[in-house]
């Protein structure tokens, strides 16, 4: 059942244990780790935003997860919080997280799969995710994988099972993760670093949460969830920071309905998150004030909440979608954001104009839209009095109705 | 990955390796020369993490400078990775072709200049080679440079403190990997970069270590010994003494007499001991000394494009045979002034198009 701990392996840990408490060294290392990511970050982005990457390698088709015979979208947060269980035992990486459920999508996307090998596909994928992403001690062996869901499996199934995955997919494991979306969006901010590490811990929850909402996870990007995770994050931090440059170009392109989405459903499951979530951030309690990392994002939620309730419901969208409402923005600096605003088109001038009493928006041409919804202090009132905790978010839908008529 | 393992046949072996053996093979059907890695697989583990590394990176870098991954045969107990073959590696090629295992100026300068192209292109992937080294390095007689064996690969991107410092062989290792840095990047590949510029220079491995003690020894000897002055947090590095054994820094060009200066500043910009100082491939690929391959004449002197022409012309004199190692490249590898000596092709024509059957 246990790891196989030889002295090498004590020995690994031990050096390890020091140097990750080591300031100094861990600081040399992140800069090298910027520097790196930062000579290629051009490159870096191109392949991100190539639509043949979304398209081509890894596309999960959800039609196609809804299709299978045997297994129900229903199923899937039930595996992914046994795999998130076993992932925290292990101590794995975030990224194997996320590659493991990829991995699961992409094949349920080409294969049947049988009911009773549902976990068998997912202790294999992570077993390969392991393989691709961990180093080597840490990698699970078969009768610890096996030991897990109580020996239902012989042996030879995981090895089967793990040509089929490999076979099926091509070999193509090294898919771009969340975190490694996150942590590039954050690379050339200019806050601490202890903020940064804050920052990345609070996307990092509300990203591995998302993948138990299939509604959420399946039909979005990668990259919409993270920016959406991490516009959210800044906004609870109350973070006013120049974006990264990379983040900027993307802000066209925000997904407004996304971060209503993500943030329901946040909302909705507050007392009944996964138990895996639970022991992993929560120490498997339901208080969430015990993570005074994660409680912002439920503050913040009640915040929105509040003031959707109250008369000064506009507050919530400057709140909201102003990230980096600051000084920066100010006529006289010449922030990156400056070029943005006057390269994009003029179509909504009018609205500006009225607008003008609001911290201006980061980019006219995202904004109009924004513009639209402040400006029209229209019926929305109505709708508060009649919904209950939640109602802030169906205002929101209300208004976005109402903006796909207009045009 | 319908490709049966029986369509091709198996020649002699060509390398055994940790994990795997390689042998040279033949495709039945059309004759193309292939290289056969063979991996056992076990049953207990399934199939080894370094060969699922090895494929799911190969899969995304095609490039004429890194070896080409044909297929994988999958079978029950045996999986077998058909790669593209070249001639030789480039440590026999400098044994057989070499001056004592020297190179020509010019042959390094093309090697040097595809080397760079590869490493380039696998940082732009965000895949660290982890293990670059002569023997890794294929060639063939077209004069091509192909960097193989990815079974060290990983890729990079989150920084995290998970890398083994157990990677590239001793010799062509990094002083602050060697120093127990385990957050090490694209930098690591740069300096085994230096390490081979510098051995098809002069021959022989530049830092040749019996041990990881005695490897870093080396290192400074030649480098320096870096303290906190000239290295800020070095003594932070697990395995820094305070004791070492203090060297300064050496000129180069007692070592490696022959070089020409502009190699020696990139050699030197690539023997950098603080890992963020080093040179990239992107910009190293930008650096004067090919500016030939560049197609930019302006920064190099009068003197230098006379002492280049010279040396050219020294080549089409010698005796013993020179690889047309520019003549058949893409012509942004040609040198734009100067015409290579042109000697009798022997089979890579062939081969070029058999490779293309393979394909169809």
């Amino acid at each position: 059942m246990s790891l196989s701990i030889t002295p090498n392996t004590l020995k690994r840990r031990l050096i390890s244990r020091s140097k990750s408490s080591n300031l100094t060294l861990r600081q040399m290392e992140l800069r090298a780790h910027i520097d790196a990511i930062k000579e290629y970050q051009n490159d870096i982005d191109e392949s991100i935003n190539d639509p043949k990457y979304e398209l081509n390698n890894f596309k999960v088709s959800k039609n196609l997860i809804d299709s299978q015979p045997e297994i129900t979208l229903e199923m899937r947060p039930i595996l992914f919080d046994f795999l998130l269980d076993v992932h925290s035992k292990l101590k794995l990486t975030n990224q194997t997280f996320y590659s493991t459920i990829n991995i699961i999508d992409r094949y349920c996307s080409l294969r049947i799969v049988r009911k009773d090998h549902l976990q068998l596909l997912g202790l294999t994928s992570l077993w390969l995710s392991c393989k691709f992403f961990e180093n080597k001690p840490k990698i699970p062996t078969v009768q610890f994988l096996n030991a897990t869901c109580c020996n239902s499996y012989s042996k030879i199934l995981f090895v089967e099972m793990e040509n089929h995955i490999l076979k099926t997919l091509n070999w193509e494991i090294s898919n771009k993760t969340h975190d490694f979306l996150i942590d590039l969006n954050l690379i050339d901010i200019s806050i601490s670093n202890e903020m940064i590490s804050n920052l990345k811990y609070g996307c990092n929850f509300i990203c591995q949460f998302i993948q138990f909402h299939h509604s959420i996870s399946l039909n979005y990007s990668i990259q919409d969830i993270v920016n959406s995770s991490l516009i959210i994050m800044l906004n609870c931090l109350n973070l006013s920071i120049s974006l990264s440059k990379q983040f900027l170009n993307n802000l066209d392109d925000i997904n407004f309905e996304l971060i209503d989405k993500i943030l329901i459903t946040l909302n909705e499951n507050k007392f009944e998150l996964p138990q895996s979530i639970q022991i992993k951030y929560f120490n498997n309690s339901k208080d969430l004030q015990l993570n005074k990392f994660l409680f912002p994002i439920f503050q913040y939620i009640e915040e929105l909440n509040r003031s959707s309730q109250s008369s000064h419901y506009n507050n919530y969208y400057q709140y909201y979608y102003y990230p980096s409402t600051p000084v920066s923005y100010d006529s006289n600096v010449s922030s990156p954001l400056r070029t943005f605003s006057q390269s994009s088109n003029s179509s909504n001038t009018s609205n500006s104009s009225n607008a003008s009493s609001y911290i201006t928006p980061p980019t006219s041409g995202s904004a109009s839209p924004i513009d639209n919804m402040i400006n029209s202090k229209r019926p929305l009132k109505v709708n508060i009095e009649n919904h209950s905790q939640l109602r802030f978010l169906n205002l929101n839908d209300q208004k976005r109705r109402k903006r796909s008529d207009e045009y | 990955m319908t490709t049966q393992s029986s369509q091709f046949q198996q020649l002699e072996k060509l390398g055994e390796g940790t994990y795997a053996t390689v042998y040279k093979g033949r495709n039945r059907a059309t004759g193309t020369l292939v290289a056969l890695k063979e991996i056992n697989l076990d049953s207990e583990e399934g199939t080894p993490s370094t060969a699922i590394r090895e494929i799911s990176l190969m899969k995304d870098l095609k490039h004429q400078n890194i070896i080409n991954l044909y297929d994988v045969i999958h079978t029950e107990n045996k999986l077998t990775l058909v790669f593209e073959y070249l001639d030789r590696d480039l440590k026999r090629y400098m044994d057989i072709q070499g001056n004592h295992g020297a190179l020509e100026p010019s042959v390094i300068k093309s090697f040097m200049y595809q080397l760079l192209k590869g490493i380039q292109f696998c940082h732009q992937n965000r895949v660290l080679h982890r293990d670059l080294k002569p023997q890794n390095l294929l060639t063939n007689s077209k004069g091509e440079l192909k960097i193989g064996d990815f079974g060290l690969a990983r890729a990079f991107g989150i920084p995290v403190n998970t890398f083994s410092s157990e990677v590239v062989t001793l010799w062509y290792r990094a002083p602050d990997v060697l120093m127990g840095s385990r957050n090490y990047s694209t930098s690591i590949d740069m300096w085994s970069a230096g390490c081979i510029l510098a051995e098809m220079f002069i021959g022989r491995p530049l830092f040749p270590g019996a041990s990881n003690e005695d490897q870093l020894i080396k290192i400074f000897r030649l480098i320096g010994t870096p303290t906190e002055r000239t290295w800020p947090g070095v003594s932070q590095l697990p395995n820094y003494r305070a004791n070492f054994e203090m060297f300064v820094p050496q000129d180069l060009r007692t070592i490696i007499t022959s070089i020409e200066p502009l190699a020696l500043n990139l050699l030197n910009s690539l023997l950098q001991m603080i890992p963020e100082n080093r040179i990239s491939a992107a910009q190293a690929l930008q650096h004067p000394w090919f500016n030939e391959y560049n197609g930019q004449f302006n920064n190099v002197s009068f003197d230098q494009q006379q002492h280049q022409q010279s040396q050219v012309q020294q080549q089409a004199g010698q005796s013993h045979p020179q690889p047309q190692h520019l003549q058949d490249l893409p012509s942004y590898y040609q040198p734009q002034q100067q015409s290579q000596p042109q000697s009798q092709s022997q089979l890579p024509k062939q081969q070029h198009q058999t490779q293309q059957q393979y394909y169809q």
